[in-house]
């Protein structure tokens, strides 16, 4: 008898957790199409603006301190922050806490030299005697930048085991660092 | 899932494109029809977030048409295989040599874990994959499966018997490699 059903297949696992971005993809196709229209909760969306601009203002302030000890000549990396739609502003407090907590634990070991949030203003400078036009912040790719740290760090993989530890990634952002040319 | 949890949800994205209903409606369903993209598309990650994303579009786009003469995710389900089929292009049909009927089962009483059965799962050509994983595994009726895949109910009967026959010899060919390793 070979077409009897092997034992087994009709209890396999039956749900299996999609990709955390996935969702945000989707959500954003169906918004380019007119198919959804956000629905942010406000209080959320002041809340992360709220967080945020207290983040990055700590972020400032712990930057911007002189460090104790001998110039640091470590190379400098640019961490890139984006972000892609708002549905991830979820707990904004804890959120700063978890940033504020990545701060100090790279100010420790005298890696930050900078931290800062960006507004929501672009301008592009297409040409040399051009003039500077205002445009929409670009979405695309890995999202919105949203803010940039520099850091202090031997080499990129010391860079990127750096930014692995950014709670932004597990607010589902993501970063793109760039080494910064020594001048 | 109540049906009734169902209809609500659709009614407030179809009528006001609500994106909070649509994330639970996301929330809900997605992990079946992930899973279910993963198992057709024989464990490609990458494929099966697209072919979500795309079905998600499709039926956003359809979901005022949708008449609930089935069940919601039976109905979300038809989008995944029939975006899937597209994606892969693969035969509806498909013929292996010396195809027949099996003279001797070796398989009778022996019994397989998960991870063997999705293995011998993935290794089946795609054409009885999707039979054996609509029947087998979510226990669509041939006449379903022949509405989604677009064959007759006879054809989905006998690409069934196919599948299963070639499942079994993988099975038994695994379990025989197997035992050559251990002795």
């Amino acid at each position: 008898v070979t077409d009897e059903l092997p034992e087994g297949l009709d209890a396999l696992e039956r749900e299996t957790r999609p990709p955390p971005r996935l969702k945000a993809r989707v959500l954003r196709t169906l918004r380019e199409r007119g198919l959804l229209r956000h629905s942010g909760r406000p209080w959320r969306m002041i809340g992360a603006v709220a967080a945020a601009l207290a983040l990055f203002a700590l972020g400032l302030a712990l930057g911007r301190s002189t460090p104790s000890g001998p110039p640091d000549t470590r190379p400098q990396f640019l961490l890139l922050l984006y972000q892609r739609g708002a549905d991830t502003a979820t707990d904004t407090l804890a959120q700063v806490h978890e940033y504020v907590a990545w701060a100090r634990s790279i100010r420790k070991v005298n890696g930050l030299v900078l931290g800062e949030e960006l507004d929501g203003r672009a301008q592009l400078v297409a040409a040399e005697h051009a003039p500077a036009v205002p445009v929409p912040v670009p979405a695309e790719g890995p999202g919105a930048l949203v803010g940039l740290f520099i850091v202090r760090a031997g080499d990129m993989d010391e860079a990127g085991r750096i930014a692995r530890g950014n709670p932004h990634l597990r607010y589902g952002g993501s970063i793109v660092i760039r080494p910064i040319k020594p001048t | 899932v109540t049906d009734r949890d169902d209809r609500e949800l659709v009614q407030r994205i179809a009528g006001a494109g609500d994106e909070r209903a649509f994330g639970e409606l996301y929330d809900r369903h997605t992990p079946y029809l992930y899973r279910l993209a993963l198992r057709l598309g024989a464990g490609d990650e990458a494929l099966a977030a697209d072919v979500i994303h795309e079905a998600w579009v499709r039926a956003t786009e359809r979901l005022s048409a949708f008449e609930w003469r089935s069940a919601l995710r039976t109905w979300l389900a038809g989008f995944v295989v029939t975006v899937h089929r597209e994606q892969v292009r693969e035969p509806r049909e498909v013929t292996l040599a010396g195809d027949g009927p099996a003279t001797e089962d070796r398989t009778q009483g022996a019994t397989w874990d998960g991870v063997d059965l999705e293995r011998a799962i993935a290794a089946l050509p795609a054409g009885y994959r999707q039979v054996l994983v609509l029947h087998d595994v979510e226990g669509y009726t041939h006449a379903e499966i022949g509405a989604l895949l677009g064959l007759d109910a006879g054809t989905s009967k006998s690409q069934l018997a196919r599948a299963r026959q070639a499942m079994r010899s993988a099975l038994t060919a695994g379990d025989e490699k197997g035992a050559a390793r251990d002795r």
